[in-house]
């Protein structure tokens, strides 16, 4: 039993988005057995259960997870990175849309979850798994921005190298194929200061969803229900 | 080639030039395959036939060189042979299915690239078996921090400034000092050199973290260095790639 009252909208598209990795390591998860798809656990996915490509929908949105993870605070830290940030184009269908906090609310699930502790967002993921979804597009738990959504696609994909040309607008193979086209932005980048000023850190206060709620609460009236629509 | 290719003393017969040669094989295989530009060319029985024999040979070497390494020894009974004997057979079939050699539905370029994970995670674990060995791990550590002061790493690796400098100038003797941590600091080095800086490096020890009780990663070193192997591998391991957090 799905533990949302409303089944998230199932949308399709086609969305450029980034990604950092260490420099050497290919911009996608992909690999053969075992012994070589072991991704560490993230929001959607508990490690051994399944691949998932942590994908952001803007560069800051990506630098952000970088600054999240290493807990990169000072200026001193944040210029001596030296990331790879990738640009890669997304075409795919039945893609989870859970893209702001009223659309979890409105399926009947605690938009909490969308930025924080990882035991619940890995057991929805799973649910949303088994109905059939290839992704989940959220709120960033990391980029604190109005707006900031990632993107999660559920399974491996492989990177095909674009040089020399913008990405193409059409999917190699087909949508939902495994081969996304892939452009290295840098191999030796830090995040920005932007990014790093709009952190929202693992154990810190996310300030857009406290306004989101803040906002839900006025609207919803003193009683903490949503004010009736006249007939 | 790796930085520590040169220190491998336990393999012999040059099994990480074997891994590399074929790592490069996969890599130019996978462009050959840029498909013909014109439609006569692609339909041309003479080009046809040239691709398809100049694909099969490619196939035959690849084939050789993986079942050579399979049987090597070192690696018969591994994990990671086992699944590239696996991706060989996964390739074996989308070469027999691609009569043209075009490779249109991109099939046997996907098994050509699950084909590369595996024989890059083994040269990922020469690498790691290398720095185990703690004169290895502190002749690397020695090289990869090549610009921060020596008195620094001496710190962190809990070693003389002397030895340090030694290390520097290839000079490595047996390590009796703190040899465990020499080790772990050694693959925790091997998994950050390709995120931050030397200096980005010695500020990854001493940064707070959350997920530690704001405890620094040297402090848990310090502490107990089986328990922060624990703890520390995997999080510089999960930086290697972005995870949602």
């Amino acid at each position: 039993m799905p533990s949302w009252t409303s089944k998230p909208a199932a949308v399709a598209g086609s969305w450029v988005a980034y990604r950092h990795v260490a420099d050497g390591v290919p911009p996608l998860w992909h690999g053969a057995g075992s012994a070589t798809l072991r991704q560490e656990s993230g929001r959607w996915h508990r490690e051994g259960e399944a691949l998932v490509q942590y994908l952001a929908l803007s560069s800051d949105g990506a630098w952000a997870e970088f600054v999240r993870y290493e807990g990169v605070r000072v200026d001193a830290r944040r210029r001596r990175a030296l990331r790879s940030l990738w640009q890669l184009r997304v075409c795919a269908d039945q893609i989870a849309d859970l893209s702001t906090f009223d659309k979890w609310e409105a399926c009947g699930l605690d938009p909490a979850i969308a930025v924080g502790d990882h035991a619940n967002s890995q057991a929805l993921a799973s649910e949303l798994r088994r109905a059939g979804y290839r992704g989940v597009l959220s709120p960033s738990a990391a980029l604190d921005v109005a707006g900031a959504v990632n993107l999660a696609l559920f399974g491996g994909r492989i990177e095909h190298r674009i040089e020399g040309e913008p990405l193409p607008d059409e999917p190699i193979g087909g949508a939902n194929a495994p081969w996304l086209p892939t452009i290295l932005l840098t191999d030796r980048g830090a995040p920005t200061p932007f990014a790093m000023g709009r952190t929202c850190y693992r154990s810190g206060h996310h300030r857009t969803f406290a306004e989101w709620r803040v906002g839900r609460g006025r609207r919803r009236g003193p009683t903490g229900r949503r004010p009736r629509r006249s007939p | 080639m790796s930085a520590l290719a040169e220190p491998i003393p336990a393999i012999g017969g040059g099994l990480r030039e074997r891994i590399e040669a074929l790592a490069r094989d996969l890599d130019t295989a996978l462009k050959p395959y840029d498909e013909p530009s014109t439609r006569d060319l692609r339909n041309d029985p003479v080009s046809r036939k040239r691709r398809v024999t100049e694909r099969d040979r490619w196939f035959e070497r690849v084939r050789g060189e993986i079942l050579d390494l399979a049987r090597d020894p070192a690696w018969r009974d591994h994990q990671l042979a086992r699944e590239l004997l696996l991706t060989l057979e996964d390739l074996r079939a989308e070469v027999a299915l691609d009569h043209h050699a075009l490779d249109e539905g991109w099939k046997v370029r996907y098994a050509m690239k699950i084909m590369e994970d595996v024989v890059r995670a083994m040269l990922r674990q020469l690498d790691h078996n290398a720095i185990d060995d703690p004169a290895v791990a502190a002749k690397f550590v020695a090289d990869e921090l090549a610009h921060v002061e020596v008195r620094e790493i001496a710190r962190l690796l809990g070693a003389t400034t002397k030895s340090v400098r030694n290390w520097r100038s290839g000079r490595v003797e047996q390590i009796k000092r703190n040899p465990k941590r020499i080790s772990l600091i050694g693959q925790l080095v091997y998994e950050l050199r390709n995120s931050w800086t030397g200096h980005g490096i010695l500020m990854w020890f001493d940064a707070p973290r959350e997920q530690f009780g704001e405890r620094t990663p040297r402090e848990l070193i310090d502490a107990d260095v089986a328990d922060a192997g624990r703890k520390l591998i995997p999080l510089a391991r999960g930086g290697r790639a972005q995870l949602d957090v």
